[in-house]
């Protein structure tokens, strides 16, 4: 297991861990947000602007890249907010460095689809890579198919062998750049957050592929893990109709929560999603906490691994993570698939992440500007997993 | 009884000659009894939730039978047996690792997120030897804690009770020196430096330290637990710290543990408790802060409640009014192997009187 030991801090907790992540060295700094309505991104990148500019700090160089966003319909209000969230964010940086707007190319009037637009964005992103001494990834105000692939494909670029040897430096330790990523969480926010008309054209998460389409591994048993959150019955809906009727289902639902409830509201919403209509036994649902990533990446890395050991028995399998929960959680999800994925061509098993992008976002713009999240951080790579003092 | 059965004995008890009402509420229903209801220990043979969903309601009267549906649709608060499981699960990796990190950092000035370094230290190695866990309760599941740590506790450093005997104690001192020779970490008496102790659940705090002005003296499991250590030699007097590790509890009882135990540790010169809330229940959860009217007269009903569940451990908790439960705490929540008396009545009054809980309770003392 990659993050065995780790690093997640919350709140108060989190300027500590940037003073001593940061103090005292020189710093090219790789700041990936997105231009999108969530005023949650502000206060990230505002705690962290701050933090960076005082005493024993040196920011040699700093780069904001904002990836823009178009084709989503969203209410006037809502859009009004992008656009000041946008300026908000940029104005922001400004005492670290520029900020480069990441947009996507239209080639002959046309729009590239959903797929094709998210490998532009994840490349323009691994171009600007290298050289960088910490890569902040802030998925406050991202899709969530865009921070999954962010997530693992700056993962597998920073961390190309998986393989932990005694006597060698751990994958995780990068050579030493430092990956965080930051979240602003309020789940009740995130729950009230409705993704609607989900698109037929399931969305693929780069690297996440060939176990979901490549002719050759289409007998083999399906394991699917949806990962349960408010609102998103749709959304599960469109992808499982891709998922079939024989397939092994796990729901993964958020427990401990600070709604002690939450899990029961979410297994009501989806009753017939899942259970009424497959069938699926409720001795199959998997608990994994709401708030804490790493203890859900381990939850869904170990059943993983289970059904791969039992399944490739019988030939092969393929595990399907459909993460609708909230942020922290599907980062959690977002690491267990990075390290489930083979890197072996000849793997008798395949991890797929299809998503069904929603074309609508509704939430009240009041309900943005009034939340209150709590930062947390994950450092994902880096100093802290070298061994030298 | 048969699951049709069942539904027909709650659509007949709750007078839905219509029917419209069941497709809405009876599979619902019936997915929370299959995924945890059902399971409730106490439940005699054979007997499952909606069956007795439905003979709990037929105590009421006609009109105050929706409240009491409403009661479990909207508010219950059950933790199963696969989520306490969970939790105890979470501990090990996420909370008693991730002190002894905290410590090793602190003690050696490492930054604390230099988890790797941290990790091959001697110290941290060290620690996780010298750390000792008792349990307070038949639900401090300790057997499960330590198959969770995947072979990091040892048998020798795990109790499941709080109570060691002279024997016992001296047992583990001696497994202790043994374990610390074969990692090489020799120390002419070894002593524990970490105590964890562990319990599934406090509603009120009451259990674990309260002060009796009438004797002017700390009373509970911590005082008992904190004196027995100092004078079993078990601990190293020079570097200890405790930790009560509960996997769920109220707010209130974490306030209240906090508060006294501060005041005791302080009073008597040891070194101060450390909580540890895996799965805290906030105010919110509290059937105090329904807006319900009608649940709240509900509750407060007097034909609701038998008052001859009021004992002298009852009256520990401040209060002589069954319905709202212990201390007056009056939660919704239901554990799988029982239910707390901190809950309200309704939900945990014994089998034997009138009306029942939903959930009848097993007491550990003589209540009534």
């Amino acid at each position: 297991m990659l993050w065995d030991h780790y690093v997640f801090r919350r709140g108060s907790a989190v300027h500590e861990l940037w003073d001593n992540l940061l103090k005292e060295r020189p710093v090219e700094l790789l700041y990936i947000a997105g231009r999108g309505f969530d005023l949650r991104a502000q206060t990230v990148m505002r705690e962290f602007v701050a933090g960076q500019q005082g005493a024993g700090r040196r920011t040699v160089s700093a780069k904001l890249l904002l990836l823009d966003f178009h084709g989503y319909e969203l209410d006037e209000s809502i859009a009004q907010l992008t656009e000041e969230n946008a300026v908000a964010l940029e104005a922001a940086f400004s005492p670290l460095g520029p900020t480069v707007t990441v947009a996507i190319e239209v080639v002959d009037g046309e729009e590239a689809n959903a797929s094709d637009a998210l490998r532009q964005r994840v490349r323009r992103v691994l171009e600007e890579v290298p050289g960088k001494t910490d890569i902040i990834l802030d998925v406050s105000s991202l899709p969530r198919a865009t921070y999954l692939a962010l997530l693992t494909t700056i993962l597998h670029k920073l961390v190309p062998d998986k393989h932990i040897r005694e006597g060698e430096a751990h994958p995780l330790h990068a050579e030493g750049v430092n990956f965080q990523v930051l979240v602003a969480e309020d789940v009740r926010l995130d729950g009230q957050i409705r993704a609607e008309d989900p698109s037929n054209d399931l969305l693929n998460i780069p690297g996440f592929f060939t176990a979901w389409q490549a002719e050759s591994v289409q007998d083999w048993p399906l394991v699917w893990f949806p990962v349960l959150g408010e609102g998103r019955v749709n959304q599960l809906l469109r992808i499982g109709g891709s998922i079939p009727s024989e397939a092994e289902v796990c729901p993964v639902v958020p427990h401990p929560s600070k709604d002690p409830r939450h899990a029961d509201r979410l297994l009501m919403e989806y009753r017939e999603a899942l259970f009424d209509s497959r069938r699926t036994p409720t001795s199959n649902i998997l608990h994994a906490h709401e708030s804490q990533p790493f203890e859900a990446y381990r939850q869904l890395l170990g059943a993983m691994k289970r059904y791969q050991d039992s399944m490739t028995i019988l030939g092969g399998c393929r595990l399907v993570v459909t993460p609708l929960g909230s942020k922290l959680l599907t980062l959690g999800a977002g690491l267990a698939c990075f390290e489930m994925r083979p890197s072996d061509l000849e793997s008798k098993f395949g991890v797929a992440i299809p998503h069904a992008e929603p074309r609508r976002y509704v939430v009240a713009a009041d309900r943005l500007r009034e939340s209150k999240p709590e930062v947390s951080v994950l450092l994902l790579t880096g100093e802290a997993y070298g061994v030298a003092g | 009884m048969h699951d049709q059965n069942a539904a027909k004995l709650l659509a007949k008890v709750m007078g839905w000659d219509d029917l419209e009402a069941v497709p809405q509420v009876l599979p619902n229903l019936q997915l929370l009894a299959d995924f945890k209801y059902d399971q409730y220990q106490r439940f005699g043979p054979g007997r499952r939730f909606i069956e007795s969903l439905a003979l709990w309601l037929r105590q009421f009267e006609p009109e105050d039978r929706r409240t009491g549906l409403r009661l479990v649709l909207d508010h219950l608060v059950f933790i199963s047996d696969a989520e306490l499981s969970h939790l105890v699960r979470t501990a090990y990796q996420d909370w008693i690792v991730q002190e002894r990190m905290r410590l090793v950092s602190e003690e050696f000035d490492i930054p604390s997120h230099r988890v790797q370094q941290i990790a091959r230290h001697r110290r941290f190695e060290q620690l996780r030897l010298t750390s000792l866990y008792l349990g307070l309760s038949d639900g401090a599941r300790t057997n499960e804690l330590r198959r969770a740590s995947d072979g990091e506790i040892g048998n020798e450093q795990i109790w499941q009770a709080y109570e060691l005997g002279e024997e016992k104690a001296a047992d583990m001192l001696k497994d202790l020196k043994e374990s610390l020779a074969k990692a090489g970490l020799t120390r002419s008496d070894p002593r524990f430096n970490l105590i964890w102790l562990l319990d599934d659940f406090s509603g009120s705090g009451n259990t674990y330290i309260r002060y009796d002005a009438a004797s002017r003296k700390f009373k509970g499991k911590l005082p008992k637990i904190y004196q027995r250590l100092h004078e079993g030699g078990v601990v190293d007097p020079s570097h200890y710290e405790v930790f009560l590790m509960l996997y769920t509890a109220t707010r209130q009882a974490i306030d209240h543990i906090e508060y006294w135990s501060e005041r005791f540790t302080t009073d008597r010169g040891f070194k101060p408790l450390q909580l540890r809330v895996l799965c805290p229940l906030e105010p919110e959860v509290s059937l105090l802060r329904a807006s319900d009217v009608t649940l709240q007269a509900f509750l407060a009903n007097p034909a609701y409640r038998d008052d001859r569940v009021v004992d002298i451990h009852f009256k520990v908790g401040g209060t002589d009014d069954a319905s709202l439960g212990f201390a007056g705490c009056a939660l919704p929540v239901v554990l799988n192997h029982n239910t707390p008396n901190n809950s309200v009545f309704l939900l945990w009054g014994p089998e034997q009187f009138k009306p029942h809980g939903l959930f009848p309770r097993v007491s550990r003392h003589r209540e009534f």
